[in-house]
């Protein structure tokens, strides 16, 4: 049924899957080798780059007897300029000089001598082919292709600058390291391998979008991380065909487990702590240049509670703020459910002066509670995507407007009580206490069914829709991990980082969910000991 | 059904426990009471703790005979194939039965307490709707729904028991056995059948992980239910006492009632009946996904197509049971010697026609 769905779902979308991508109006470059002759190579790259404005010819002659024609090749937005005038014209056409006396440049060894003895840049690669030179210069490279040779040199001289290192906008934290991950997958890596010094971390470069040709980074600890899940990652995102891939959303819709979840089944962050934490525990992390945001698989339902501060914090107060994050989250699914169907069913629950409370603030009011509510909620909704969108500046004013005036209004005049204000409120705030933004968005979509369910049914409806929600969350897996692990399959003893967290010297071992090739995580006995005893 | 999926020893005896306590916590105290008065609690525990434990014993044993199969197959086995495939049928009808109670256990029970102007046919829809998703999900994910709402369960079991000892009178207890054993007796049938519920087990066992560990796991469980169901009706006769628990059908619900802390807590019935139907629906979702093993097992029928026809058999009989009396009377009077028949009597039979066709089998090979 699960599959009939999915295929249901594709034939709807009129994408049957057996086509493939087709690329209108342009045939597809294919490998064919280099000429020997500059004349013809030129050309050949002319006709491929027509209409590229950004793709520099340079032409220039070597320094040297006879004197030989070469042309550089490159995207001058996607190089860092100054150093590349520097490492390779400034040599070449300056400094052959210096060569010893036997040494003589000819359009055979051209190509070698560059390499071994002229140019400074420290990455170089040599190519014969025009379909990897096309996508040297369009990552960044500049090919230096000269007469007589059909090989082509190509070096990395620095790319053009992006953003620099910032504090993580989305999870701030008050105690914790500041960096945060950047558009630039290479500055990404930096920072995962400062913080892991080890040549297990491996990485491993993969290329998808058949366009956009986005280098995706797959990083792990080896020993630690189980290795069919890497071949399962590998695997899933060589599956991908498509043209562009502009973020790590399209990564993730692609690889989860779940063709229709609504609960993150990938985690995402842009945290470099997060990452390295998460590797270190046997997760993979997917890095996709281009974006700050970084998925680590496989995740589980409590990870999404789990913010990166709670490790570096007291471990006391880090459990008493994971509870209150449980309590919150409850709060923000079930609290307007809850007043429904309290206030529509469940009378008698209210203790008898909070009860005359409630009917004098009800007395006059024209709706039942669950209109209310929903409409509040709703409003809700409507003032955090305008307030999130809006630039800054008019953001104030919208929710100035909006949840002041708008709310005081409809308070004042008599449409809304101020149970569902105060509800409303409360949930709205409870639920920015989930760390994870897209945990919460699922939360917020599923109070609106368990309000109409509460309406229906009262505290039954309620009941039913939490055992459907917790059949499905039960079912599901993220890359072979059960979701809702370790509470349920129940692993005793990966409980120590759930709700609670125990201080660092009780954190023997590694979650066993991901694995349990490397289980053990530091030696016994490590707690604080009083100073006397030590001096024994 | 290909069921590839397995579950541990732990998790079937979390399940069974779930499956077993939540018809009993509601309906034990009256049935118990209304037989052996004050001595309701020794009704509820002793004799159906013993009956449970044979009833696990023997299907201990006709499993461990045949680990691979369920008892709709072992049937088969042992009975030859048109025997053993009525034999089967009848089990899959059983079982198809309680759950149908099960059901009519949910619907009626809102009807009388909270949702008395809902439609029965609407709860029921939404009970078989829910089962059947579970039972579709699978037995592995029904074991951690099951881990994951225990806590909750015990957890509110005992805030509920917590909160009612500030009513609670030693001398509503008394006196103990006034009547001598016979009311004790017969007021453990209904009880003990509903004890002798851990039979499912005969149709997990395949799915255990390591089926040794069940023997051991199994009196746990028991042990655990008996706890449960004594302190349920202990406190029930201790609060309301004899004559009232007697009374009142859905007894402890009442007594959660009459529940009052200061002004802060008060009438916890919506807190029991939370957990309680996470409960109910948990049972109702074992009873499904085994039905349709069952009917496949016997049939050989796709998967999804049983599932609905289950629950719709489902819905349909319990929609047409007749009203809440009914189905009270048929709880307390005639499901019980059913219940036992096919939860210790026939597995009995099953084992004893195997043993001596080994005999027999043993002998002729020997001459």
């Amino acid at each position: 049924m699960k599959i009939k769905l999915k295929s249901l779902l594709k034939r709807s979308l009129s994408f049957t899957g057996k086509k493939r991508l087709i690329k209108v109006g342009q045939t597809p470059l294919e490998k064919h080798p280099l000429s020997a002759s500059l004349e013809q190579n030129l050309t050949e790259l002319q006709k491929i780059f027509d209409l590229c404005a950004d793709v520099v010819f340079r032409k220039f002659t070597l320094n040297c007897e006879p004197p030989i024609n070469a042309v550089a090749v490159f995207a001058d937005t996607l190089i860092d300029v100054k150093s590349g005038s520097e490492t390779i014209l400034k040599v070449i056409m300056q400094e052959t000089t210096s060569l010893p006396e036997n040494v003589r440049i000819t359009k055979s060894n051209a190509i070698q001598i560059l390499n071994e003895r002229l140019l400074t840049a420290m990455n170089t690669k040599i190519t014969r082919d025009f379909l990897e030179l096309a996508d040297f210069v369009l990552t960044g490279r500049v090919a230096i292709v000269i007469d007589g040779s059909s090989s082509v040199l190509t070096c990395y001289v620095g790319g053009s600058p992006g953003r620099i290192i910032e504090e993580p906008i989305t999870e701030p934290v008050v105690r914790g390291p500041r960096d945060g991950f950047v558009e630039d997958y290479k500055i990404n890596l930096s920072l995962i391998r400062r913080r892991i010094k080890s040549s297990r971390l491996k990485v491993e470069l993969l290329e998808v979008g058949a366009i956009s040709k986005t280098v995706v980074a797959l990083c792990y600890i080896k020993g630690i991380v189980e290795d069919s899940l890497i071949e399962e990652v590998k695997t899933r995102i060589n599956r991908i065909r498509m043209d562009v891939v502009n973020g790590s959303g399209t990564i993730e819709e692609m690889i989860t487990d779940q063709p229709l979840s609504l609960f993150p089944l990938v985690e995402y962050t842009e945290r470099p702590d997060k990452v390295a934490g998460s590797l270190a525990e046997g997760k993979v992390a997917i890095f996709v240049d281009n974006t700050p945001m970084t998925l680590i698989a496989p995740t589980t339902f409590i990870s999404l509670l789990q913010a990166s501060e709670d490790y570096d914090n007291a471990f006391i107060y880090a459990s008493f703020v994971r509870l209150i994050r449980v309590v919150s989250l409850h709060i923000a699914l079930l609290l307007p459910a809850i007043t429904v169907a309290i206030m529509t069913f469940h009378q008698e629950i209210i203790p008898d002066k909070l009860m005359g409370v409630v009917l004098t603030s009800r007395k006059e009011l024209p709706f039942p509670i669950v209109v209310e509510v929903l409409f509040m909620e709703m409003f809700f909704e409507i003032l955090r995507e305008a307030g999130v969108r809006l630039p800054r500046t008019i953001g104030q004013s919208v929710s100035i407007v909006g949840g002041l005036v708008i709310g005081q209004a409809s308070v004042n005049a008599g449409f809304v009580g101020y149970i569902a204000v105060i509800v409303v409120a409360l949930t709205a705030v409870a639920s920015f206490a989930i760390p994870n933004y897209a945990a919460g968005t699922a939360i917020r979509i599923l109070r609106f069914g368990l309000i109409i369910l509460a309406s229906i049914m009262g505290g039954v409806g309620i009941m039913m829709g939490l055992m459907f929600i917790l059949f499905y969350l039960c079912g599901v897996r993220s890359f072979g991990v059960p979701y809702l692990s370790p509470i349920a399959p129940l692993i005793p003893r990966d409980l120590k980082d759930t709700f609670i967290r125990v201080p660092w010297w009780a954190m023997l071992t590694r979650p066993t969910f991901t694995g349990t090739k490397e289980l053990v995580r530091m030696d016994t006995n490590q707690g604080s000991t009083k100073p006397n005893k030590g001096k024994e | 059904m290909e069921q590839k999926e397995k579950i541990s020893g732990t998790q079937v005896s979390m399940l069974l426990f779930v499956v077993v306590t939540s018809t009993i916590i509601i309906y034990v105290p009256s049935f118990t009471a209304s037989e052996a008065k004050e001595s309701a609690w020794l009704a509820a525990s002793i004799i159906p703790f013993a009956f449970g434990c044979l009833t696990l014993w023997v299907v201990y044993k006709l499993g461990s005979s045949f680990p691979t199969l369920t008892i709709f197959q072992s049937c088969e086995v042992i009975m030859g194939k048109f025997l053993g495939k009525s034999l089967g049928l009848t089990y899959v009808v059983f079982l198809l039965f309680m759950d149908v109670l099960v059901l009519r256990e949910f619907s009626d029970f809102l009807n009388v307490t909270t949702l008395p102007l809902t439609p029965r046919i609407w709860l029921l829809t939404g009970i078989v709707v829910l089962a059947t998703y579970g039972a579709y999900q699978g037995l592995e994910v029904i074991a951690r729904a099951v881990q994951f709402i225990l806590g909750i369960y015990l957890l509110g079991f005992t805030i509920v028991v917590l909160f009612a000892l500030t009513n609670f009178e030693v001398g509503r207890l008394l006196p103990v056995m006034e009547d001598g054993l016979v009311p004790i007796i017969r007021g453990s049938i209904a009880p003990a059948s509903w004890y002798g519920e851990i039979c499912l087990l005969s149709v997990l066992f395949p799915f255990v992980k390591k089926p040794a560990e069940l023997k051991k796991k199994g009196l746990i469980v028991l042990i655990a239910i008996a706890l449960f169901v004594t302190i349920d009706v202990v406190m029930t006769l201790g609060v309301l006492g004899a004559g009232l628990t007697s009374a009142y059908t859905l007894s402890f619900w009442t007594l959660t009632r009459s529940i009052e802390i200061g002004e802060v807590a008060q009438r916890l019935e919506s807190f029991l009946l939370v957990i309680w139907i996470s409960g109910i629906i948990i049972k109702a979702a074992v009873l499904n996904n085994l039905i349709c093993l069952g009917i496949t097992q016997v049939f050989g029928r796709k998967t999804n197509v049983v599932l609905g026809i289950v629950a719709f058999l489902e819905l349909f009989i319990s929609a047409n049971l007749g009203n809440v009396l009914l189905v009270n009377v048929i709880l307390s009077s005639y499901w019980p010697p059913v219940g036992i028949v096919f939860e210790l009597v026939i597995p009995t039979f099953l084992l004893v026609i195997r043993g001596v066709r080994d005999k027999f089998s043993s002998k002729v090979r020997g001459a």
